[in-house]
C-alpha cells in the first residue's frame, strides 16, 4: 500500500492531471467508442458520433476554462496560451470536420464505425504534439497523427486513388519523421544526453559548434516542411488531397497542419534563438518559393481538390510570413489568428464540395457551372468561403492577411509581403472565376448537374433537426465564423497575444 | 574484439543486399543477419536487456512475418524496403537514450517520467491494429464466420 500511495504521489508531481484531463477525456471516448461496437455489433452506428462530439465538445469546454485561468507547470506538458490555443484549434477542427462528414461516410458504405476512432486517434495525436516538450513525446504524438492520418487517407479502399494517396502519404510521415528523429539524435548526443527542451537550449546556447547547430536545424526543417507542405516538400500535397476522400481532406488539411506548426515554431524558437538570421533567410525563400508556386499552379487545376490543395500550399507561405514577424509585444498574435480563420474558411470550403461530390459525383470545377440555378443556399455559401480564402473584404480572410501582412511589413520583411500582395492577387483571380463560373445562367447545363437533387438529408443524419442535416449545420457554422470573425478581430487578437516565449 | 570489428560490417552488407536483391526471398534472408548483428553490438555498450529484446523482436517477429509477406502474394514486393532503413535511426535513439540503465531503472523511468510517451505507444499499437483490419478486411458470402457473442 505504501509502494502504491508513494508511487501515486510521485506521479502526480510530474504530471498534474488537470492539465491532461482533455486528453483523457478523449482517450476515454476512444475506448468507449470501440467497445460500444464490439457490443453491439454494428447497429446504432448513430451512437458512436455522438460518442465522439460529446467527448470533444467536453474537451472543448476543459480547454476553454483552462485559458481563462492560466496556469503553469514545467513538466512532460506546460499549460500557457501558446499551447492551450493549439489544442482548442485542433478540437474545433475535429468537431467540424465530423460533423460533415457524416453523411458521406453513410453513402459511400465505407466502415462507418472506425472513422471517428481514427478521427479521435488523430485529434489526440495532434493535441498531445501542441503540447509537448520533451523530445520523445514530440516524436511519439507525431507518429500517432502521421499513423491515424494515414489510415483515414486510405479509408475508401476501393478507390485505387485512395490507395495512391495512402501510400504517399505514409511515404511522407516516413520521411519527416526519420528526418526529424536524426535531428533529435543530433540535439540529444550534443546537448549531453538531456531530452527536456529547455536543458537542451541550455546546454547548447553558449557552444562553439555552430556547423552541427546548423546541420539539426536544416534536418528540423526538412522535417516539419514536409508536414507542412511549404516549397520543395509540397509534392505531396496535390496527390494525396486528390485522392482521399473528401471529409478526410478536410480533416487533416487543418488539423496536421495546425499540429505541425505548433511544433515548427516551439522547435525554432525555443531551440534556434541565436540562429535567427540564418534560418529566417532559408524560411523567407521557403515561404517566398510556397507562395509563388502554390498561387501560379492553381489557375491551371481542373479538379476542385488539388485547386484547394495548392491554395493551402500557397497559404503555408503567408503563414510563415507571421512566424518570421513575431516580435515581443504581440508575440504570434498575427499567425495564430490567420489561423484560425483559415481553419473556418477550409473546413467551410469542404463543407460544401462534399454534398456537390455526393450528389453529382464529380469533382471538376467546370461541372459547377451554373449552380446558382439548382442550389442557391450552397451556391452563396461557397461564394462567401472562397471570397474569404482570396481576402475581399468585409469577410474575416481580409482582416487576417491584414494583420499578417501589416505585421511583416513593421519587421522589415518588405520582399515577402510584395511578393505575397501579387500572389494573393493572382488567387483573388481564380477564385473569381470559379464564381462567375457558378453564379452566371447558362442554358446548356452539364450533364450531371441536370439530374442534381437539392436534397435537405441525403440520409438520417446524427444531429438533424427536421429542417437541416449536420452537413447544413457544419456549412452556416463555418459561414458565419468566416464572415462574423472578420468584425470582431479585436479580442481574438488580444488573446492571441500573450503568446511569445 | 572480433565481434565488435566483424558485426557493424555484416550488418552494413546484409542492409544493402536486403535492398538490392533481385528475389525477395533473398531480401527476408539477409534480413535475419541486420539485427543479428546489432544486437551484436549492444551487450558491448551495457544494454543486456536491449540486446535480448532486440533478438527476439526483430527476429522472431517481424522476420518471420515478412517471410510470410513474401511467401503469401506472387508478386514482386517493393515496400518492404522502406521500412528496413527506417530502423537504424529508431535503434540509434534507443541506443542512446537508455545508455546507463537496465531493466529495473529502465522500468522506474519508462512508468514515471516518460509514462505519457509510454501511453501514446500503447494508443499508437492500438490504432495500428484496428487500421490494419480495416484497410484489409473483406468479407465475401463464402466465408463461415463465427458469432463468439
Amino acid at each position: 500500500m505504501n509502494d502504491i500511495n508513494s508511487f501515486l504521489s510521485r506521479l502526480n508531481s510530474i504530471i498534474n492531471f488537470s492539465t491532461i484531463l482533455p486528453k483523457i477525456i478523449l482517450i476515454v471516448g476512444l475506448i468507449t467508442i470501440v467497445i460500444t461496437d464490439l457490443v453491439n455489433k454494428g447497429k446504432n452506428a448513430n451512437f458512436l458520433y455522438k460518442i465522439f462530439l460529446i467527448s470533444t465538445l467536453v474537451s472543448m469546454g476543459i480547454l476553454f476554462y483552462q485559458l481563462i485561468s492560466v496556469i503553469a507547470f514545467e513538466d512532460l506538458y506546460t499549460n500557457n496560451t501558446f499551447n492551450n490555443l493549439f489544442r482548442f484549434f485542433i478540437l474545433i477542427c475535429s468537431f467540424i470536420s465530423v460533423l460533415l462528414s457524416v453523411d458521406y461516410v453513410l453513402c459511400s458504405k465505407i466502415s462507418l464505425v472506425e472513422f471517428p476512432l481514427f478521427k479521435i486517434s488523430a485529434g489526440l495525436g495532434g493535441m498531445i504534439l501542441s503540447c509537448a516538450t520533451n523530445l520523445i513525446t514530440i516524436y511519439v504524438s507525431l507518429e500517432f497523427l502521421a499513423l491515424s492520418s494515414c489510415f483515414l487517407s486510405g479509408y475508401t479502399k476501393r478507390d485505387i486513388r485512395s490507395n495512391e494517396a495512402s501510400m504517399k502519404f505514409l511515404l511522407m510521415s516516413g520521411a519527416s519523421s526519420s528526418s526529424l528523429l536524426n535531428d533529435f539524435s543530433l540535439l540529444y548526443g550534443f546537448s549531453d544526453g538531456q531530452v527536456q527542451l529547455d536543458n537542451i537550449i541550455d546546454k547548447i546556447l553558449f557552444s562553439q559548434y555552430i556547423p552541427i547547430i546548423c546541420i539539426s536545424a536544416a534536418f528540423i526543417l526538412a522535417g516539419t516542411a514536409f508536414k507542412l507542405s511549404l516549397f520543395p516538400f509540397h509534392q505531396w500535397t496535390p496527390d494525396v488531397y486528390e485522392g482521399s476522400p473528401t471529409p478526410v481532406v478536410a480533416f487533416f488539411s487543418v488539423t496536421s497542419k495546425v499540429a505541425a506548426l505548433c511544433l515548427f515554431t516551439r522547435l525554432f524558437r525555443l531551440i534556434f534563438p541565436y540562429l535567427s538570421n540564418e534560418w529566417h533567410i532559408v524560411v523567407e525563400l521557403l515561404a517566398i518559393s510556397s507562395m509563388i508556386l502554390g498561387n501560379l499552379i492553381v489557375v491551371t487545376q481542373r479538379s476542385f481538390k488539388r485547386m484547394l490543395a495548392y491554395s493551402s500550399i500557397s497559404q503555408i507561405g503567408y503563414v510563415m510570413i507571421g512566424i518570421l514577424a513575431a516580435d515581443l509585444e504581440n508575440g504570434y498574435a498575427s499567425m495564430i489568428t490567420y489561423r484560425f480563420i483559415y481553419i473556418f474558411m477550409n473546413l467551410g470550403t469542404f463543407a460544401r464540395i462534399t454534398p456537390f461530390s455526393l450528389r453529382t459525383g464529380s469533382d471538376n470545377i467546370k461541372d459547377y457551372a451554373g449552380l446558382y440555378m439548382k442550389d442557391p443556399v450552397l451556391t452563396f455559401s461557397l461564394v462567401l468561403c472562397l471570397l474569404s480564402l482570396g481576402g475581399i473584404p468585409p469577410l474575416s480572410g481580409f482582416f487576417g492577411k491584414l494583420y499578417l501582412f501589416w505585421h511583416g511589413w513593421k519587421a522589415g520583411l518588405y520582399l515577402s509581403v510584395t511578393v505575397a500582395l501579387v500572389t494573393s492577387v493572382i488567387s483573388i483571380f481564380y477564385y473569381l472565376k470559379i464564381i462567375k463560373l457558378m453564379l452566371t445562367k447558362t442554358t446548356n447545363l452539364v450533364d450531371t448537374l441536370k439530374t442534381y437533387e437539392n436534397q435537405k438529408s441525403l440520409v438520417s443524419s446524427i444531429i438533424s433537426t427536421k429542417l437541416k442535416s449536420s452537413v447544413e449545420m457544419a456549412m452556416i457554422l463555418c459561414a458565419l465564423a468566416s464572415t462574423l470573425s472578420g468584425l470582431f478581430m479585436d479580442p481574438i487578437i488580444k488573446i492571441t497575444r500573450n503568446t511569445f516565449f | 574484439m572480433l565481434l565488435f570489428d566483424v558485426s557493424p560490417g555484416m550488418a552494413l552488407v546484409s542492409a544493402v543486399t536486403v535492398i538490392r536483391a533481385k528475389n525477395p526471398v533473398h531480401s527476408v534472408l539477409f534480413f535475419i543477419p541486420v539485427p543479428r548483428n546489432t544486437s551484436g553490438l549492444l551487450p558491448l555498450s551495457g544494454l543486456d536487456f536491449f540486446a535480448m529484446i532486440f533478438l527476439v523482436v526483430h527476429i522472431g517477429a517481424i522476420a518471420v512475418s515478412l517471410s510470410f509477406v513474401v511467401m503469401m502474394p506472387d508478386t514482386k514486393i517493393e515496400e518492404i524496403h522502406e521500412n528496413i532503413l527506417r530502423y537504424f535511426p529508431v535503434g540509434g535513439i534507443i541506443g542512446l537514450i537508455f545508455r546507463w540503465t537496465n531493466l529495473e531503472t529502465l522500468g522506474n523511468l519508462l512508468y514515471t517520467n516518460y509514462s505519457v510517451p509510454f501511453l501514446v505507444s500503447s494508443l499508437i499499437s492500438l490504432v495500428a491494429m484496428i487500421g490494419a483490419i480495416v484497410l484489409t478486411i473483406h468479407k465475401s458470402t463464402k466465408v463461415k464466420r463465427q458469432d463468439v457473442f
